[in-house]
């Protein structure tokens, strides 16, 4: 009997214990402390470009971008440039994905390959009308793609102040749309960031 | 004899037998160990100056250290065996990491090894020159280009930006330190200077034009490059740049960041029929520490004693710049973009301020010790006294060493195909050269002159054939098509690639 209750109450804490895991994700965890942390946290650890940065740059020309009206009619942009003119390495090409990720998913415009994109368009052509080893009627044909009305070129620049004690970094970030036809400026924007440390 | 008597002179004798004894491996003279190795291999037989440093290095544990594996990685490279060197350099990176994790989380650590020293600076572990840390991810780089992996190579490109970012914080952090200390003692921050010290050695104009003491113009010039033919002219930017900002007035340098904008435009690459050609020149070893001993008056209860204590010096290079690089009959110009011996010297700059302070706590200690021994036993204590401090007073000679001195670079658009390449007279080749980019390593180590494994990265566009006479526009298109060049970099080995040395 008291044999009973004790195989009871083993399966009464499993079954509690399964209901709590139900909730909650096991965590490994060894000795290092080691936390998901808020994606959109700011981030104050150096004063060197960092992911606030990244995300301040993007809401702002979205938000401007959208503003403008200048997308009627959903027409197709294509990413040029975006020029890194300062001294640090920032892989300028992930504030322009953060860029076009909100603008596609705003669904008031569409883009087209950018010219770093290109290549893989090609191979992937090049495979269907090459390779013999697919259904005709079923290949993408070439020369049927859709060409960009504007294109979208940018820059970062940087002044970096420092003495002693001092270190004081101002970034400016610049994006033009360019209605390729016409070259004319459609839209224009940009973002300044001060970030001061001190020691 | 009691017990008193017998502890008044056995507790020192005891502290310093360890040291004689136990310490004899950890003070051996890596100076001698690099002169032996160089010696083996002078000839260009790595494998007897591999084995040369493992006959020096025989334990498992030696096997494990960083400079051991930073020496082997470089011997394995010489040799072309860039599959162990870069195991061998994975192993002295591991060590690098360790050192900036603790740099990064606790630093007090770090700051606190300098406690060893008080015995001798050999017996501090060594954690590398800040240069070298920045060396080792170069090289792997280097490997890994050489072996066409250039994803792992952006990766210890990326590492290395990363690296140089925490030693700045480190070094940072430790001057704040030094100068809060010495702000706490009321102590002098200029520097303590030692008669007969080579000073000028440190206090050459080109050493103080450095930058820092770990940031070299190779690293970042070799990042830009890579990064250019991958596609990331975002990033290949600042690369030249700093190579410009770390290197000023080298033309090289310059053209790499005034031509990107050209280089990377879809135009220019589907035109170009030459592959843009990066020649990494290499020259000599990196130099050695040479100790130098001092006798220096320390002040003891029973009045003066004179204590030896032995710092390291670095002699300036006398060896000839080389200027350019001859392929066939065009000439381009070689920029000297690292010195080894210019930054060892720098570093060493940096580090004879806290050096020499050391060094007097520890003349001053070894005063005392030598006082006592020789006051509680006699004549014999005193000559253990002797001995030991001279055993233990030797100045830290462990530095890499087989590094090149220096390292050159020039950019040539050339023709695919077997080239010969001549600098300074010496003869490299014949070098195949395939591909849109190809990174060329050449060395001139001791009496040889070596050529590295060529990494190619990216295709030339297709030749078009003739138009024909009367194309329709669809199959035109067709044409252009094909022929546009592929930007992006194959990860695919050009099958023959030079093995000549």
């Amino acid at each position: 009997m008291p044999k009973l209750s004790l195989i009871l109450a083993l399966l009464a804490s499993v079954a509690l214990s399964a209901c709590a895991t139900g909730v909650q994700s096991p965590v490994v965890r060894f000795d290092r402390q080691v936390n998901y942390g808020d994606a959109k946290a700011v981030e104050l650890v150096t004063n060197e470009f960092g992911s606030s940065d990244l995300q301040m740059i993007a809401e702002k020309m979205v938000g401007s971008l959208l503003e403008t009206g200048i997308f009627q009619g959903r027409p197709t942009v294509t990413i040029s440039t975006v020029k890194n003119k300062t001294s640090e390495y920032i892989d300028t090409t992930n504030v322009m994905n953060s860029i076009q990720t909100a603008l596609v998913k705003s669904g008031k415009v569409r883009f087209t390959r950018s010219i770093n994109e290109m290549q893989a368009g090609v191979d992937e052509l090049q495979r269907q009308n090459q390779s013999g080893l697919y259904k005709s009627k079923t290949t993408a044909k070439v020369g049927q793609m859709t060409a960009a009305k504007y294109s979208m070129e940018g820059e970062l620049t940087s002044i970096v102040k420092q003495n002693s004690s001092t270190k004081d970094v101002f970034y400016k970030f610049t994006l033009k749309l360019f209605d390729v036809e016409e070259g004319t400026i459609e839209w224009q924007d940009e973002k300044e960031i001060r970030k001061t440390s001190k020691r | 004899m009691g017990p008193s008597m017998r502890n008044r002179y056995f507790s020192p004798l005891a502290l310093l037998a360890p040291l004689i004894l136990g310490g004899c491996v950890a003070m051996q003279s890596h100076n001698e160990t690099a002169t032996m190795v160089k010696a083996s291999g002078a000839a260009g037989d790595f494998k007897a100056a591999i084995a040369q440093l493992d006959q020096r290095n025989p334990s498992a544990d030696n096997k494990k250290e960083l400079l051991y594996n930073m020496e082997r990685g470089e011997l394995l490279r010489l040799d072309r065996q860039y599959g162990q060197s870069t195991e061998a350099f994975l192993a002295a990176d591991a060590k690098v990491t360790a050192w900036e994790e603790a740099a990064k989380t606790d630093p007090q650590r770090l700051l606190g090894m300098v406690g060893a020293s008080l015995i001798s600076e050999r017996l501090k572990e060594y954690e590398g020159q800040d240069y070298e840390k920045v060396w080792l991810t170069t090289r792997l780089a280097m490997n890994r280009i050489g072996v066409s992996d250039f994803d792992k190579a952006r990766v210890d490109v990326k590492r290395t930006h990363e690296r140089e970012a925490i030693i700045a914080e480190f070094r940072s952090k430790e001057t704040s330190e030094a100068e809060a200390e010495a702000k706490a003692k009321g102590a002098q921050t200029t520097n303590t200077e030692l008669n007969g010290y080579p000073v000028e050695t440190l206090n050459d104009p080109e050493v103080l034009s450095l930058k820092n003491g770990y940031q070299n113009a190779l690293s970042h010039y070799l990042a830009g490059f890579l990064y250019e033919a991958l596609n990331e002219s975002g990033l290949a930017a600042p690369g030249y740049r700093k190579a410009i900002e770390l290197r000023p007035g080298v033309g090289v340098l310059e053209d790499g960041l005034s031509g990107l904008d050209d280089r990377t435009s879809l135009t220019w690459k589907r035109k170009q029929r030459q592959t843009d050609v990066l020649f990494l020149v290499e020259y000599g070893t990196a130099p050695a520490r040479v100790p130098k001993a001092f006798t220096i008056p320390v002040p003891v209860r029973s009045g003066i004693r004179t204590v030896s204590i032995s710092y390291p010096t670095i002699d300036p290079s006398t060896s000839p710049q080389l200027s350019s690089l001859i392929v066939g009959d065009k000439t381009f110009p070689l920029g000297n973009v690292v010195d080894l011996n210019l930054m060892a010297r720098r570093v060493l700059k940096d580090e004879m301020p806290g050096m020499v302070l050391r060094g007097m706590t520890r003349a001053i200690a070894k005063g005392v010790l030598q006082d006592e021994l020789s006051k509680n036993a006699g004549m014999f204590g005193s000559l253990i006294g002797s001995v030991a401090s001279v055993v233990t007073e030797q100045a830290d000679d462990r530095i890499w060493r087989m590094l090149p001195e220096r390292v050159y670079v020039a950019r040539a658009h050339l023709p695919p195909g077997e080239h010969k390449v001549m600098v300074n007279g010496r003869e490299f080749g014949p070098i195949k050269i395939d591909g849109q980019y190809a990174v060329v390593p050449l060395r001139f180590y001791e009496s040889v002159a070596l050529v590295g494994e060529v990494g190619s990265i990216g295709k030339l566009p297709e030749q078009e054939p003739p138009p024909p006479p009367a194309a329709a526009p669809v199959k035109s298109k067709a044409v252009s098509v094909k022929s546009t060049k592929k930007t992006q970099a194959s990860t695919k080995k050009p099958e023959a690639s030079t093995k000549s040395k």
